[in-house]
């Protein structure tokens, strides 16, 4: 099963939740942090790093010599990569998305593909949890590919958490592309509940089935539950606004390790999303 | 010479489009004759890389120099390609801008005055692609 945890809104405690719900299980998971323009799963788990390899993504190399300046490469790019000024064509790198539209459309040959290093995929492990981080470089706009990359890691692994970027756009959607069930980490407020909607309007197009867990619950008006009420959203648990775990979390320690009540609830919210999947392939074989 | 000009408009009278890339006309004069001649920015509307392909609009229309408000490290690296120069100015109309520049009033940009996505106005790029 593979459960995606994501929000919308940022700092609503996606990783803080995937890693609390990774330390809860008693069995092997692996857990996947693809929020890769700042990962940061491994502040709470700590995993001892074992690998680390670049991701790259294929850029035009222009060839002039037997160039008839056609102009296609320019027309087929839909980021405007290209550009064509007098008899010379001009590529920039950072544009572009690595479709091969230009080479494939390239019939002198003036085109071929080079691999550009956008960012790395680090493995490790932390006791019963393999842990996969991706990371973008600076100034690199290609998240999903290096989230493609962290994704290929997990293999056939039976439990896998995806710790997913903020947002609703193409990163996201990288991420959950695939999963069995999204948890949404809600926040209750004005933004919070707008953005999780937002999120809800996404999974429901991709159908992944969802449920939301409201964190630092108590310290907004009700809305998100409110809300999920009305929806017949299922909310899977209610993590309160609570010193102790702010303090815990704050120093780079899990709430689950440290409160053991906790570690019962989060393996309570596993085998009811487990329930949920199983449920819900029933449904549409 | 001709001199491209971003703009609001398509004439004379037309107010200076303040950014380059993401600007509704480009109002090409011919800095003799005084023949105006609008080309329609269709950069605007691109997903990305509008500075490139507006750059290229620009260079199309035969202009040797670009007057906008500001413009982006991409577009301003395809004008000086092709060999275009590119001044600033803050506001003012095509015509008064065609005067101004002729009087040499306006500052050259060596480098850009944005960076990358400057012409999104709040668009959505709110940084990490959200």
């Amino acid at each position: 099963m593979i459960v995606a945890v994501a929000s919308g809104k940022g700092g609503t405690g996606k990783t803080t939740l995937s890693a609390a719900l990774a330390d809860s299980l008693e069995q092997e998971v692996t857990l996947l942090d693809c929020d890769v323009e700042e990962p940061n799963a491994a502040l709470l788990l700590h995993p001892e790093w074992e690998d680390r390899y670049p991701v790259h993504t294929p850029v035009p190399v222009y060839q002039a010599d037997c160039c008839t300046q056609c102009g296609e490469c320019v027309s087929v790019c839909t980021y405007n990569a290209l550009a064509k000024i007098g008899d010379w064509i001009m590529v920039f790198n950072q544009l572009c998305h690595g479709c091969g539209a230009c080479v494939y459309f390239c019939t002198t040959g003036s085109l071929s593909e080079d691999a550009r290093e956008i960012g790395s995929v680090q493995c490790g492990r932390s006791g019963r949890i393999q842990v996969v981080q991706g990371l973008l470089n600076l100034g690199e706009v290609l998240a999903p590919t290096v989230i493609k990359a962290v994704k290929r890691e997990s293999g056939g692994a039976s439990r896998v958490i995806i710790d997913c970027p903020p947002g609703t756009s193409c990163p996201v959607i990288a991420a959950l592309d695939q999963v069995d069930f999204c948890l949404i980490v809600a926040e209750d407020s004005a933004f919070g509940l707008h953005d999780m909607q937002a999120l809800m309007e996404v999974l429901r197009v991709m159908h992944v089935p969802f449920g939301v867990i409201v964190n630092r619950a108590g310290l907004g008006d009700g809305r998100v539950l409110r809300f999920c009420r009305q929806e017949g959203v299922k909310v899977l648990e209610s993590v309160p606004f609570d010193r102790q775990i702010a303090r815990l979390t704050g120093r780079g320690r899990l709430f689950t390790a440290e409160i053991p009540e906790w570690r019962e609830k989060m393996r309570r919210v596993w085998s009811e999303v487990e329930g949920m999947v199983s449920g819900a392939r029933a449904g549409s074989a | 010479m001709k001199l491209a000009i971003s703009a609001a408009g398509t004439d004379r009278q037309a107010a200076l489009d303040s950014w380059f890339g993401r600007c509704a006309y480009f109002v090409v004069c011919d800095t003799e004759t005084g023949e105006v001649q609008a080309v329609r920015n269709e950069a605007g509307e691109a997903g990305g890389g509008a500075g490139i392909k507006a750059a290229q609009i620009v260079v199309e229309t035969g202009a040797g120099a670009v007057v906008t408000g500001n413009i982006g490290p991409n577009a301003l690296e395809v004008l000086q390609q092709a060999g275009l120069r590119s001044f600033v100015a803050e506001h003012g109309r095509v015509e008064e801008l065609v005067d101004a520049f002729k009087a040499g009033r306006l500052r050259e940009i060596a480098a850009p005055t944005t960076g990358q996505h400057g012409g999104m106005r709040g668009a959505g790029r709110g940084g990490r692609g959200r």
